[in-house]
């Protein structure tokens, strides 16, 4: 059978539940996913899509799998470039398993066709993601700002509000950010207690006072 | 050609140069390599050597290039029978900054169709990819003891 495949393995040091949070959470996403919107309801069977902020969707399907805290399963097409969108449908499989004093983060994404430009695409998006995702988690920034990859072009502003999800003492760091959902606390105490031990003072270029339009 | 190859890629939120001392230093990966003796002559041409706990030869190889902060390219051979008998592997190490962060790629080639060895590293990188990752940027590992 025809299959493309991309599996990327991370260890993140926090609970399946915090992770399962951060990977469920469309605000919370935009910090670590570049400033995209993943739109959707979070149910089993409910329709999702990706939006690129002032370009519209980049990518689309349907929630097939939705397992807290361990298992999610999206169906997946690229939207805007045309030979990729013409592959159709493909799979993206969220693994989440604990692991000593971390969780075990799985991505496996397969595309029914040989040689797929989608899988080409995604296998250079995955790391940066998820790179970032860790480091979100365990020091409350992310490892890159907007500007890398395939986001470049964009204002490098969007991102560093949401960076600010981290920080509930900077006033500053509000601005821009909606109303946050309850289940957000605990991965911000958990950024917190991480920033806490680590190395002090960050990046200007990531702090929010830093937000120029 | 039958080859096994294993790629991972990393975005990490540290200076090139703070990574590739990590990738070479002995007293770095006590944190993020679980703790494993790791001698090296760091020099192209140099002999490199990892130990189990216990004092046996885990993996040992040469360096074949040795580009401060760029690159490193490992020759790399496991000492347990089955794995020694597949000969010696390739690593290569690339740094490159990458925006706010330095990306590092890992890959790891050998001319052996379904290695044991490539089947062993793709457990292992993940897990000590994440450490270094989470060494450079919190001061301290994701993982204290390796995970199946």
């Amino acid at each position: 059978m025809s299959e493309s495949r991309f599996v990327y393995v991370t260890y993140i040091r926090t609970t399946p539940e915090k992770l399962w949070a951060a990977l469920t959470t469309t605000e919370f996403m935009k910090a670590y996913f570049f400033g995209y919107t993943f739109d959707t309801s979070w149910q089993k069977d409910a329709p999702w899509q990706l939006v690129k902020p002032g370009e519209g969707p980049t990518d689309s399907g349907n929630i097939v799998g939705f397992d807290p805290p361990s298992r999610l399963e999206l169906s997946w097409r690229h939207e805007m470039d045309a030979a990729a969108r013409a592959e159709g449908y493909g799979r993206c499989l969220f693994e989440i398993a604990p692991a000593g004093e971390a969780s075990k983060l799985t991505v496996t994404h397969t595309m029914p066709v040989d040689n797929s430009k989608t899988i080409a695409m995604i296998s250079q998006g995955w790391p940066q993601i998820l790179s970032n995702l860790k480091s979100l988690i365990e020091t409350g920034k992310a490892a890159m700002k907007p500007g890398v990859g395939k986001s470049k072009g964009r204002r490098p502003s969007a991102a560093s509000h949401h960076l600010s999800l981290r920080s509930q003492s900077s006033t500053s760091a509000r601005v821009g950010v909606p109303s946050r959902p309850p289940k957000l606390r605990h991965l911000r105490a958990a950024a917190t207690e991480a920033k806490r031990s680590a190395r002090a003072g960050g990046s200007p270029s990531t702090s929010p006072s830093t937000n120029a339009p | 050609m039958a080859e096994s190859r294993y790629d991972y890629l990393a975005y990490i939120h540290a200076e090139p140069p703070s990574v590739w001392d990590a990738l070479v230093s002995a007293e770095a990966m006590k944190a993020y390599f679980f703790g494993l003796p790791f001698e090296a002559d760091l020099r192209v041409g140099g002999a490199w050597r990892r130990f189990f706990p216990d004092g046996s030869l885990m993996t040992e190889g040469e360096f074949l290039e040795f580009d401060p902060p760029r690159r490193l390219v490992m020759s790399w051979r496991n000492a347990e029978p089955e794995k020694w008998a597949e000969g010696y592997s390739r690593c290569v190490m690339e740094i490159a900054p990458a925006g706010s962060a330095t990306r590092l790629r890992v890959t790891q080639s050998i001319g052996v169709p379904n290695s044991r060895l490539i089947a062993a590293v793709a457990e292992a990188w993940p897990q000590v990819i994440s450490n270094l990752k989470s060494c450079l940027e919190t001061g301290a590992p994701a993982l204290t003891v390796p995970v199946r």
